[in-house]
């Protein structure tokens, strides 16, 4: 036999099954103090049929639209704004780098840009012609390797914000 | 008649691009999620904050929602857990309140009473749920409001199912003493 509270919980629970329900009619035809508070608590619940939702400000749902649209686009934006930033300086270096190593400069003109390039000339000497076609020839594979990298780092930061936004 | 959109359409609307139909979800969920935080917080300002807060959050990981599980309750868990977050920071920040988080959601003035002429009697339910303990209140709003069941409560607010029996048959009783208290219970016939 179930214990008597058991069964007002359980009723209550909405988790009483049928010959649960006759074992408590029972009780309760059998204790009338038990069905005074039996009725007390019914009572008491029934309250919340004047229960209604406390409401938001008038604009809230149109504050948190603004929110939610524009700034995510932006995100996106910053993100391959800063991509292609780089890219495009990655190419400019390069090209630099190599119009200086195919260019011969006159050592004997001194002038203030010479000493500014001198030492990125000497660097450009010690690399020879063939080497930089090499290291061109990389480059395609490794900004190819980059974009992959900064995609697939962009995409694990997305997913990590996503999960810490769950917790 | 327009047919209601259900949360999973919406979802599924919102993923493919259709940001707009965030507002449906926004529109649906804003008042009950804002009750249980005023009820949480006790302020109207803050609450509203933490609602926002709260949208973003469920926004940001609408792709990790599992179609399977309940829109409600995946969202309530996420307002249950910032508000939680904020509650715990403003703990910290205040070295004078020296009550936990789960203490004061324990905490309820129950033996207190008040003029019982002066209030509005559809306004009554509001008074007793503040002579509650939060979580309590919580529990029976979930429970008898929301529509929830027990599982999906304990997955809310982050308790055992047995814990949120407990919690749920305890509330009961004291709002059926406060009641009685306030001399609001009817003479049985």
């Amino acid at each position: 036999m179930i214990d008597s509270n058991e069964l007002l919980n359980k009723y209550f629970d909405g988790e009483i099954s049928n010959d649960e329900l006759k074992e408590l009619n029972l009780y309760l035809s059998n204790s009338p103090e038990q069905e005074i508070e039996f009725r007390k608590i019914k009572e008491a619940i029934s309250l919340f049929s004047n229960y209604k939702y406390e409401n938001t400000s008038g604009d809230f749902t149109n504050k948190m639209m603004t929110k939610i649209i524009i700034p995510n686009k932006k995100t996106v934006d910053k993100f391959y704004f800063a991509l292609i930033s780089i890219i495009v300086l990655l190419i400019i270096t390069v090209v630099i780098f190599y119009y200086n190593a195919t260019n011969s400069v006159n050592i004997n003109e001194i002038s203030a840009f010479d000493n500014m390039v001198k030492g990125y000339n000497n660097i450009s000497k010690f690399i020879q012609h063939k080497n930089i076609l090499t290291v061109l020839s990389f480059l395609p594979i490794s900004i190819l390797l980059f974009i992959y990298f900064m995609q697939s780092n962009y995409k694990k930061f997305k997913k990590n914000v996503e999960s810490y936004s769950l917790h | 008649m327009i047919k209601k959109k259900e949360d999973i359409e919406i979802i599924e609307s919102i993923l493919k691009g259709n940001s707009e139909d965030y507002r449906l979800l926004v529109d649906r969920y804003k008042d009950r999620a804002f009750s249980m935080l005023n009820r949480m917080l006790k302020n109207e300002f803050e609450a509203e904050e933490v609602l926002q807060d709260s949208f973003l959050k469920a926004y940001n990981g609408l792709k990790s929602f599992k179609k399977e599980a309940k829109f409600s309750t995946w969202f309530y868990k996420i307002v249950y857990n910032t508000c939680v977050s904020v509650l715990n920071s403003k703990t910290k920040r205040n070295e004078k309140d020296f009550i936990s988080i789960d203490e004061s959601f324990e905490i309820g003035i129950i033996d207190h009473q008040f003029d019982f002429e002066s209030i509005d009697k559809s306004q009554i339910i509001y008074k007793y749920l503040d002579l509650l303990p939060i979580r309590s209140s919580l529990v029976l709003i979930l429970f008898y409001i929301d529509g929830l069941k027990i599982n999906e409560i304990s997955d809310v607010l982050n308790l055992s199912v047995s814990n949120v029996k407990i919690i749920l048959h305890r509330a009961r009783n004291e709002l059926k003493e406060i009641m009685i208290k306030n001399n609001f219970a009817k003479e049985p016939a």
